[in-house]
């Protein structure tokens, strides 16, 4: 029996509201405390999941607000077969 | 009894703190990170001894030794570099003013001061975090069989 995957329901009880310019959708959305630069700093990394279609044209460097909050989107990775991508998050 | 590695490093943060530098509080000067700060807390300095060669037996009696310093501004921003240069510049300056008339440094502790690699690094979390490392090779002189400092 064939498996049909429905990604949109795995996503649908973790999902927060992100919005670019007029488009509003759904994103996951993720903020470990990371360590870099040879251990000497930690910070939170705050990086969005999001299906590709629901936010056409949203690249790098471009404004998002996430839950409320104001960020600026770093590059997108896509992901697996390219459906959803992953982005890190600045502050603006 | 301290080493005169010790001494040295000690004194190196005391010359980074006294009197405070203008471009970081004094209390951002640390002595060894011994965990990760958090980016709220930038800039910073932190001060380190690094590693040291086997040292040379120039004189009878005594041993030149030569052993490495790491000053590390860290710092945030859009661009951190740009952050972490005023604390740099006013570091290394503070460093190479600390010569006295008799030719020594820090206080007399260190024969000599060689400028040696400066490393960058930088990674992006919520706000971009950048290191600038600049190493420092101290030479300094102990009796032969001791590590504290020499006095003749």
């Amino acid at each position: 029996m064939r498996f049909v995957e429905n990604r949109r329901a795995f996503m649908a009880d973790f999902t927060v509201t992100a919005i670019h310019g007029s488009t509003t959708g759904k994103v996951l959305f993720d903020e470990p405390t990371n360590v870099a630069l040879d251990g000497m700093v930690s910070s939170d990394d705050p990086s969005i999941t999001y299906f590709l279609a629901d936010f056409p044209g949203l690249d790098a460097g471009e404004a998002i607000s996430v839950d409320g909050t104001a960020y600026l989107l770093r590059q997108p990775e896509k992901l697996d077969d390219g459906v959803q991508a992953r982005a890190g998050l600045r502050l603006p | 009894m301290n080493s005169a590695a010790e001494d040295m490093v000690s004194e190196t943060v005391r010359v980074l703190t006294q009197p405070p530098m203008t471009s970081i509080a004094a209390a951002s000067v640390y002595r060894d990170l011994m965990d990760a700060l958090k980016s709220d807390l930038l800039p910073v300095v932190a001060v380190e001894l690094g590693d040291e060669d086997s040292p040379q037996r120039v004189v009878l009696g005594t041993k030149d030794r030569r052993v490495e310093l790491r000053v590390t501004v860290l710092a945030k921003g859009e661009v951190p570099y740009r952050q972490a240069d005023a604390a740099l510049v006013e570091s290394h300056n503070r460093i190479f003013a600390s010569q006295s008339v008799d030719g020594l440094w820090l206080n007399g502790l260190a024969m000599d001061i060689e400028e040696g690699p400066t490393r960058r690094a930088r990674n992006g979390f919520a706000e971009d975090v950048a290191s600038v490392t600049k190493t420092y090779v101290l030479t300094y002189r102990t009796a032969e069989h001791s590590l504290v400092r020499w006095q003749p």
